[in-house]
């Protein structure tokens, strides 16, 4: 093994990780040391940390470090400033710099993690844990005392948390949302994509789920699709796209509803829940609330 | 509740008995999304889908 193996293997694995991720946020430096590969620094999330341990251990056919994450939730790492949005319009964060392709919105006020700028675009992080890239015009630095997402209350594996409001409060909320349109990465109360639309009815009853529906899949606890009750979410896949899809079970008259921000439909529907499992692919269901009625 | 390995890891997964096929576990010790292929006999798959 040489060092240029290893300069030929973080350059291979560096292409592919700007092939999956067009946030890239790099500052590792590999070298080779007595005990073969060693990195300082650090990627931004912990997935892209993985592409790195993976792909080297391939090409390496050796044991490698893993880099340190700098962004995901929970970090040690400081290498962030805090910014806060000028006015009340809400901010689009896109997947890539060149903002064509919307990753989710979030309407301020809102201290967002800044981590790099690049051709008045800003690399951000909303508490949800969400990277984004936005215009950075509307950003003024922030300083504050304490950290300000300290009181966040996020979604857990394993945790159930109580509701700030009632089961009939969030019904009443969600069915208000009901033919507002679809929209790909949308999370406002004017249009949504479906994990954008559980993800704002459920912060407004005090807990915060992550932003994409892999994510919400992990959160909270399991119940088996046979026990379903209003207020869990029920994760599906479409039959012929596999797609994965989020909706939120309410409570009627006529038993378990599923709200739902569908794609197919393009716009939020309600129907009942037996219709919803049977015209798609059940995959998990999960309580992240325990609801007063 | 049946262990079954993981077809990642190894370890145990823990399958529960009233798990439906297509249903997605979590192995507890690599973390991987994990698909119940069958339920007789118990099958799991490593799971990857498109997001949204």
């Amino acid at each position: 093994m040489t060092a240029q193996a290893l300069a030929d293997a973080v350059s291979a694995v560096r292409s592919e990780l700007d092939a999956h991720y067009p946030v890239l946020v790099d500052t590792t430096r590999w070298t080779w040391g007595e005990d073969g590969p060693q990195v300082q620094g650090g990627v931004l999330v912990s997935a892209q940390a993985k592409v790195y341990v993976d792909g080297l251990s391939e090409r390496l056919a050796a044991e490698v470090p893993s880099p340190a994450v700098l962004a995901d939730l929970g970090s040690d790492w400081t290498l962030h400033s805090w910014v806060l949005p000028l006015g009340r319009a809400t901010l689009d964060l896109h997947r890539g710099i060149e903002g064509d392709d919307l990753q989710t919105q979030w309407t301020p006020p809102v201290i967002l993690r800044w981590f790099a700028r690049r051709d008045r675009r800003a690399l951000v992080q909303l508490p949800d844990g969400t990277l984004g890239w936005m215009t950075s015009n509307r950003l003024m630095n922030a300083a504050p005392i304490s950290d300000p997402w300290a009181d966040v209350r996020r979604a857990a594996i394993g945790e159930v948390s109580d509701a700030e409001d009632s089961l009939e409060a969030l019904a009443e909320r969600a069915r208000r949302r009901t033919g507002r349109p679809y929209l790909w990465g949308g999370n406002t109360d004017a249009a949504a994509d479906c994990s954008g639309f559980v993800q704002s009815l459920l912060h407004q009853s005090g807990l915060l789920l992550p932003k994409n529906t892999r994510d919400q899949r992990r959160s909270g606890v399991r119940v088996a699709a046979a026990a379903i009750e209003p207020g869990d979410l029920v994760f599906v896949r479409g039959n012929t796209s596999g797609l994965g899809h989020v909706g939120l079970a309410l409570p009627a008259e006529e038993g378990t509803q599923v709200i739902h921000s569908c794609l197919t439909r393009k716009q939020i529907v309600e129907e009942p829940l037996a219709d919803f499992l049977g015209r798609y692919a059940f995959t998990a269901a999960r309580r992240v609330l325990r609801w007063t009625v | 509740m049946t262990a079954t390995p993981c077809p990642e890891c190894g370890g145990p997964v823990e399958v529960p008995a009233d798990a439906l096929p297509g249903e997605l576990l979590v192995c507890d010790a690599c973390g991987v999304e994990l698909e119940l292929v069958s339920t007789d006999p118990v099958a799991l798959a490593v799971f990857e889908e498109e997001e949204k």
